[in-house]
C-alpha cells in the first residue's frame, strides 16, 4: 500500500483540509478528522516495510494532534494566535506573548488579594460567576478579533483570559478545599 | 519503554534514543494469528480467522486460571498449577497481573510471596529452594505460552502472531512488561489493545452498532470505563478511565476480612487469609444469585450465614470508587449520559448484582450483557489479531487514547504535561531544551506518567542524559527532543541536534521494567542475572542525579543574589540560606566514596526538599523575567506580589501537543 510523503509545513487547518479561521463547523471537523485518521492509521500498514510504517504513525500523530488542538475552543485560537506570530507560550523575544499593562496586572493581584479575604462559599461562588462571564465575553472578543484579521488584539486578549483562567482555578480550588 | 545506548552525530540528524521493539520482519499470514485475554485471575485465548466469528478456545474450560507453579521441575500453568497451591503455597504465583510493570516499593498489597530482596527495581520472586527467582514478566510469559499452545492445537499450526489485551488505565510501564511477556512466550505481538476497546469491538460488529457507547469492565484486579463512538467501522475512544487496582479481588478481600471477624480469628496467618479469600469468593460467587449463603470452613473455623445484603455493605464503597471513575470518564468525553445510545458490562465481577445495578443507576439505563462478561474481550481480542494479520473484515479502524497524561520533570520536582490524557493515539509531542551556561554539556531529563503535579506522585517511566551538549552561550545550543506514543500507548524518544555538528551520546534508562539488553537475553535464555552490575549502575544514576540538583541548586542561588555590590547591603535571604546549608551535606555525600544509592537518594531528597521555595521563586519568576528582560533578582524585588501567579514556563521551551490551557 502507498502512502504520500509527510509535509511538515502543513499547519494543523490544512493537514485536516478545513479553512483557517476560529469559528468551525464541528461536524465537519469530526468527519474529516475521522476520515483522514481511517486513511492512515498504522493499522492499515501493518505488513508495509519499516519505512512506511513509520511514515503512518506519523501521519496518524500529525492528524490526531491537529484533532486535539483544533476541536478545543481555546487550543484552537491560541494556536491561530501563533500562526499570526504571536506564540503565547513563547519565550518574551519577538513574537512572544504580549505584556499586560502594568494596571491590569495590578488589578489582576488586588482581586486575588480580595478573593483570598472572602469568608464563604456564596460569596466565593458569585464572584466565580461574575469573573466566567468576564472570561467569556473577553474570549468572544479575541475570537471575533481572530476571525477579522486582528492578531494583535487577539493575542492581548488571549493573554487576558490565561489570567483569568488561572484565577476560576484558583476560586475552585478554594470551593473544593472548604 | 525501551532503552538503546546511541550515538549521536551530525548537525539536524534525526538520531535514536530508544526505539519500539522492532518487529520481526516476517510476513505476516493472514488467518494465523490469536486474540488474548491476559486476565489477573484467569485469561482466555480465542481465534476469528479469515473473518470468521470469534471462538473461544478450549470448550468447557476456556477459563485457564491465571496461576503457575514452580513448585516442580516442570512449570505448570492454570488448574494442574492449583494443585500445588496446598504443598507449596509460595511456589504457586497467583494474580501476578498486579506485579506487572511495578517496582518493589509499589507492591504496598498483601501477597504470600518472598520477593528478592537483592531487586531493587524489578519484582522477583523467590520461588525455589535454590533461590531461583522469577519476574512477573517471565510469570506471564509462561500463561501465554500454555495459552498459544491450546490455539495451535486449534488452529493445527503456531500461531504467528498475537493481540494481548491490557487493561486501558495500564500505563507505559505495565504495557511494556506484557508486551515483554509476549516477546518472551515466542509471540510476534501484533497490538497491545485495551480490554473495553476489545469489547466494544466484538459488540459493535455483532450488533452493526452506531452511536456512542461506555463500556463498564470489572475484572479480577483491575477496573477499566470507555466511553466510544461507533461510525462507519470506526471505533473512537472518546475518554478512559479507572484504576488499575480495583476489581473482584478486592471483594473477595473484603468480604474474607468480615469472615474472619465473624469466625474471631484476630490477627490471621497468610494461610488462613488466602483461605478465607477463597471461601469468600465462592460464597460471593454464590451470592449473586442466592439471597443468603451458609459459609463454612472447618479448618478455618467459620461458620455464618452471609446475605447478599451484607455483602452489598461490604462491597459498597468499592463499587462507588468505579462509579465516580465513570462520571470522571463521561465529563472527560464531553458527553452526559442522556448522549449514550448504550451501557456494556464486561468482566466477571459485572455478574454481582449491585455493581449491575449501580452502574444501571447511574448511567439512567440497564446495561447490556449479551455476550458472555468473561468471553468477551478474548473475543474482541481475536477479531483484531485476524484484522492485523491481513484480514480487513469491512475496514475497522480503532482509534484509542493514552489513559494518563505524559510529562516532564522540571525544577522544584514540578511536573509539565507533554502529552494530554485521552489524547488519541499515536500521538507526538516535541520540546527544545536549551543549556542554561556555557558550562553545561549535559541535560537529565526525567519522564513521568500521571495526573499529579509533582514528579513524586507520578509513575516514573524513565531517566536519560542528553550528553555531549555544545559549548555555546545560554540557550544557544538546542536539542529538540520527541516524545512518540505508538499505537499500544508505548512511549519512544528520539532527539534531534538543532545547532552544532557536536557528537553526542544518550542512554535511556527506563525506571521500572526490564532493559531491551535484559530482555534479549531472557529470550536467549539466559537468565543468569548480573547483580553487582545492577548496584553498580543504580549507584551511578544516583550520583549523577544528585550532582544534577546540586548543579541546579547552585545555579538558583547565584541568580537570587542580589548584583551591582548590593551584596552587603542586602538583607540576608532565609531561603538562600537553607539551601546553602542543604548544599554543603550533598556534597560531603557526594565526596563519600563508597557512597551508595540509597544514601545518595538520600542526599538528593533532602537537599531537594531544602531548595524547592528557591526552585519555585525561579520559576515563577521566570515568566516575568522573560515578559520584561530584568534579571531575576530585579524582578523578585520589584515584583515580590506576582510570585503568586503560576508558572507557565520551566527553564525550557516547549512545543507540546494541545495549546495552552486546557480550560476551555
Amino acid at each position: 500500500m502507498s502512502l504520500a510523503a509527510v509535509d511538515p509545513a502543513l499547519d494543523h487547518f490544512a493537514r485536516l483540509g478545513l479553512p483557517r479561521r476560529w469559528s468551525l463547523d464541528s461536524g465537519a471537523l469530526q468527519d474529516a478528522f475521522v476520515a483522514r485518521a481511517k486513511e492512515v492509521h498504522p493499522d492499515k500498514y501493518s505488513d508495509a516495510p519499516p519505512n512506511v510504517q513509520a511514515r503512518a504513525r506519523t501521519h496518524s500523530s500529525l492528524i490526531n494532534e491537529a484533532h486535539h488542538v483544533l476541536k478545543d475552543p481555546l487550543r484552537r485560537a491560541t494556536y491561530l494566535s501563533k500562526l499570526a506570530g504571536f506564540d503565547l507560550d513563547g519565550a518574551g523575544e519577538a513574537g512572544g506573548a504580549p505584556t499586560p499593562s502594568q494596571t491590569f496586572l495590578l488589578e489582576m493581584m488586588e482581586r486575588r488579594d480580595a478573593a483570598e479575604s472572602l469568608q464563604n462559599d456564596a460569596e466565593r461562588e458569585a464572584l466565580l460567576d461574575e469573573v466566567l462571564r468576564e472570561r467569556g465575553v473577553t474570549f468572544q472578543g479575541a475570537v471575533a478579533a481572530l476571525d477579522a484579521g486582528g492578531s494583535a488584539a487577539a493575542a492581548e486578549a488571549l493573554v487576558v483570559v490565561r489570567y483569568l483562567d488561572r484565577f476560576v482555578e484558583s476560586l475552585e480550588e478554594a470551593l473544593d478545599d472548604v | 519503554m525501551t532503552t538503546k545506548g546511541v550515538e549521536i552525530e551530525g548537525a539536524g540528524t534525526l538520531f535514536q534514543i530508544a526505539e519500539p521493539t522492532a518487529s520481526t520482519s516476517k510476513r505476516r499470514i493472514p488467518g494465523r494469528a490469536i486474540g488474548i485475554d491476559l486476565g489477573t485471575t484467569h485469561s482466555l485465548v480465542a481465534i476469528a480467522p479469515n473473518g470468521s466469528p470469534p471462538k473461544v478456545l478450549g470448550d468447557g474450560e476456556s477459563l485457564v486460571p491465571s496461576v503457575v507453579s514452580y513448585a516442580s521441575e516442570v512449570v505448570s500453568v492454570g488448574e494442574v498449577a492449583l494443585e500445588d497451591r496446598a504443598v507449596a503455597p509460595s511456589r504457586v504465583l497467583a494474580s501476578i497481573k498486579r506485579m506487572m510493570g511495578r517496582s518493589v516499593e509499589d507492591i504496598d498489597f498483601s501477597h504470600p510471596y518472598t520477593l528478592d530482596a537483592a531487586s531493587e527495581q524489578v519484582v522477583r520472586i523467590v520461588v525455589g529452594g535454590d533461590s531461583k527467582t522469577v519476574s512477573p514478566v517471565e510469570v506471564s510469559a509462561e500463561i501465554l505460552r500454555h495459552l498459544a499452545g491450546r490455539a495451535s492445537a486449534a488452529l493445527g499450526e503456531t500461531p504467528q502472531g498475537a493481540v494481548i489485551t491490557v487493561p486501558a488505565y495500564f500505563d507505559d510501564a505495565q504495557r511494556q512488561a506484557t508486551k515483554d511477556a509476549g516477546r518472551l512466550a515466542g509471540l510476534q505481538v501484533y497490538r497491545l489493545l485495551a480490554e473495553p476497546t476489545a469489547a466494544a469491538l466484538a459488540y459493535g460488529l455483532d450488533k452493526g452498532g452506531q452511536g456512542c457507547f461506555a463500556v463498564y469492565d470489572l475484572g479480577g484486579g483491575t477496573f477499566d470505563i470507555s466511553v466510544l463512538r461507533l461510525r462507519d467501522g470506526v471505533f473512537q475512544v472518546l475518554a478512559t478511565g479507572g484504576d488499575s487496582a480495583l476489581g473482584g479481588d478486592d471483594f473477595d478481600r473484603a468480604l474474607a476480612r468480615h469472615l474472619l471477624e465473624q469466625g474471631g480469628l484476630d490477627s490471621p496467618t497468610s494461610a488462613q487469609i488466602s483461605a478465607a479469600q477463597a471461601l469468600a469468593r465462592t460464597v460471593k460467587e454464590a451470592l449473586s444469585d442466592a439471597e443468603s449463603v451458609h459459609a463454612r470452613d472447618d479448618a478455618l473455623g467459620v461458620a455464618v450465614d452471609v446475605t447478599r445484603e451484607r455483602l452489598e455493605e461490604l462491597i459498597r464503597p468499592l463499587v462507588r470508587r468505579s462509579v465516580r471513575a465513570c462520571r470522571k470518564a463521561l465529563k472527560d468525553a464531553g458527553v452526559v449520559t442522556s448522549d449514550l445510545d448504550g451501557v456494556v458490562l464486561v468482566g466477571g465481577s459485572t455478574r454481582v448484582p449491585l455493581v449491575a445495578r449501580e452502574v444501571g443507576a447511574f448511567f439512567g439505563r440497564p446495561p447490556l450483557a449479551d455476550i458472555d462478561p468473561d468471553r468477551v474481550v478474548a473475543m474482541g481480542a481475536a477479531i483484531q489479531a485476524d484484522i492485523l494479520s491481513g484480514n480487513p473484515r469491512g475496514d475497522v479502524t480503532l482509534l484509542d487514547v493514552v489513559p494518563l497524561s505524559l510529562g516532564l520533570e522540571t525544577m522544584g520536582g514540578i511536573v509539565e504535561k507533554i502529552v494530554p490524557r485521552n489524547a488519541t493515539i499515536p500521538i507526538a509531542a516535541r520540546q527544545v531544551f536549551t543549556n542554561y551556561s556555557e558550562q553545561q554539556t549535559a541535560m537529565s531529563i526525567h519522564v513521568v506518567q500521571g495526573e499529579r503535579e509533582l514528579a513524586d506522585d507520578c509513575r516514573s517511566l524513565a531517566r536519560f542524559e542528553l550528553q555531549g551538549i555544545p559549548r555555546l552561550p545560554p540557550s544557544m545550543a538546542r536539542v529538540e527532543v520527541t516524545f512518540q506514543l505508538d499505537a499500544d500507548a508505548l512511549l519512544t524518544v528520539t532527539a534531534r541536534e538543532l545547532m552544532t555538528q557536536v557528537k553526542q551520546t544518550v542512554e535511556v534508562v527506563p525506571t521500572y521494567g526490564l532493559s531491551e539488553v535484559e530482555i534479549e537475553q531472557m529470550v536467549e535464555e539466559s537468565y543468569d542475572y548480573a547483580g553487582d552490575d545492577y548496584a553498580a549502575r543504580s549507584t551511578a544514576e544516583a550520583r549523577v542525579e544528585l550532582g544534577r540538583v546540586i548543579l541546579a541548586v547552585e545555579a538558583a542561588i547565584e541568580e537570587l543574589t542580589p548584583q551591582d555590590g548590593a551584596q552587603a547591603a542586602a538583607p540576608a535571604d532565609p531561603d538562600v540560606g537553607s539551601a546553602k546549608e542543604a548544599l554543603v551535606g550533598a556534597r560531603s555525600v557526594m565526596d563519600t566514596g563508597g557512597a551508595d544509592a540509597k544514601m545518595l537518594n538520600a542526599a538528593r531528597k533532602t537537599l531537594e526538599s531544602a531548595s524547592e521555595p528557591l526552585a519555585r521563586r525561579r520559576m515563577e519568576a521566570a515568566l516575568l523575567a522573560g515578559m520584561s528582560g530584568k534579571t531575576l533578582s530585579q524582578v523578585e524585588s520589584s515584583m515580590d506580589e506576582e510570585q503568586k501567579l503560576a508558572p507557565r514556563r520551566g527553564a525550557h521551551e516547549a512545543e507540546t501537543v494541545g495549546e495552552g490551557d486546557q480550560h476551555a
